[in-house]
């Protein structure tokens, strides 16, 4: 089905949806859907509630494709950007009432065993913030998981975790650079790197 | 390929791109975004990080039948948009113009995408429904004589409130929205901060159908929560008479 859209780049097909392309929001949701499921599941924590979710980024994406701008940078970052905020606001919705040490679980990270096709399908940038994931410092990791799977706030977190608000900024900052500096560094030379 | 430092240009870009700051606050990120383009490649780096930091999770196959849902979804948008576009005439076309002006503003200065989807659908909902519009009145000093428009449909709760033009509300303060029901009690509509090009797009829901409403009214109010009635002076509104209406 859709094979003769295997080709064609995310951003073409964003331009096919404008278009009223059924076919091509068929074409992005057989790319995405798995790693925007799996996303959402991993924050909500909730089969039921994930689907609802990525039923409505998709439907969304069909009504407003206007909002992806491809100048801006890739379609899968821009769509799992979105996914996360979608879930983490419904996990907010949800846990209002909650105490801030209940609100939080552990955040199951991928491993190795994992099935390397659904890093290839994903891209090289996927295994790259991987590596750069595993090679944060560990209290650097950690803000980052409460950041961004948790939903807390900079602010709950120094809560959480009784160091100081400068702290958690510091090192949330300092892993996103870190991060973020893992994913330029892709037409630099080995050399370049530390 | 360049890197995309973090300076210290703005120490609220992360909260920023996390979306954890106030709206207030947000505007204010917004604004300097604007015009800082160090800043801007920045928030471009993080946000990328932020992207594929979502990939890390174990995969899990959502179920087969969640595609069909998918499909059938979109499909069934596109039988609704053909009935509104023959049911709707000139209001939902005209009005359908502004909120594409709007969104992109709005767009540019709130770049919390997924919020910003979700008030666009609602926006496009109300305005599809809308049969009847009025114009929004500057009412103070330094305000333009007409500050935008409110539509709604009358027998609805839901209204759209787009204005232009308005100046930044006074410093620890936000803009909030009266609704005046009919026999002068003002009902809480939700407060805003216009962006840097002073404009506004709300979506406004009452407690009761437009009928037992006689207008609305804007005020500053102490940011960030507003108040539960004006304390502040009116500096914009709008008045109207279905009594009057009704026999025209």
């Amino acid at each position: 089905m859709d094979g003769d859209l295997q080709a064609v780049s995310d951003s073409e097909l964003v331009a096919r949806i404008r278009q009223r392309d059924r076919s091509a929001l068929a074409a992005l949701y057989d790319r995405y859907a798995r790693s925007v499921y799996s996303l959402v599941l991993s924050i909500v924590r909730d089969r039921s509630a994930a689907e609802d979710i990525v039923q409505e980024l998709f439907v969304q994406l069909w009504q407003y494709p206007d909002l992806y701008d491809a100048g801006r940078g890739a379609f899968a970052p821009w769509f799992l950007r979105m996914a996360r905020n979608r879930a983490i606001d419904a996990l907010r919705r949800r846990q209002r009432d909650r105490r801030l040490h209940e609100r939080l679980h552990a955040v199951e990270w991928w491993t190795e065993s994992d099935d390397p096709d659904a890093l290839t399908v994903l891209g090289e940038e996927a295994t790259r913030i991987r590596r750069a994931l595993a090679d944060l410092a560990s209290e650097q990791r950690q803000v980052i998981e409460l950041a961004y799977f948790g939903g807390l706030t900079q602010r709950e977190i120094a809560e959480y975790l009784g160091i100081p608000l400068g702290t958690v900024k510091t090192r949330i900052r300092t892993a996103l650079q870190r991060l973020a500096d893992a994913l330029a560094r892709e037409r630099e030379p080995w050399s370049d790197t530390y | 390929m360049e890197r995309h430092v973090l300076n210290e240009h703005d120490p609220a870009l992360v909260a920023y791109a996390l979306g954890e700051l106030e709206p207030a606050e947000a505007a204010r990120v917004a604004r300097h975004l604007e015009t800082c383009a160090t800043c801007r490649e920045a928030l471009q780096g993080i946000e990328e990080a932020l992207g594929w930091l979502g990939t890390v999770v174990p995969q899990t196959e959502p179920p087969a039948v969640l595609r069909a849902r998918v499909l059938a979804a979109a499909a069934g948008d596109d039988r609704r948009r053909w009935r509104l576009a023959w049911a709707r005439g000139l209001l939902a076309a005209a009005a359908g113009l502004l909120v594409i002006a709007l969104v992109l503003a709005v767009t540019r200065a709130d770049r919390r995408v997924d919020e910003l989807m979700i008030r666009q659908a609602a926006v496009a909902a109300v305005l599809a429904e809308a049969d009847w519009s009025t114009v929004m009145r500057g009412e103070a000093p330094g305000f333009p004589s007409v500050v935008g428009r409110v539509y709604l449909d009358r027998e609805g709760e839901a209204a759209v409130v787009a204005l232009e033009g308005m100046p930044p509300p006074e410093r620890g303060t936000v803009y909030q929205l009266w609704l005046v029901r009919s026999d002068g009690q003002r009902e809480n509509g939700g407060l805003f901060v216009p962006d840097a090009a002073g404009r506004v797009l709300l979506v406004v829901e009452a407690q009761a159908n437009w009928t037992s409403y006689q207008g609305m009214g804007i005020t500053m109010e102490p940011a960030p929560g507003g108040s539960p009635q004006p304390t502040g002076s009116r500096v914009a509104g709008c008045t109207w008479n279905w009594e009057a209406w009704g026999r025209s």
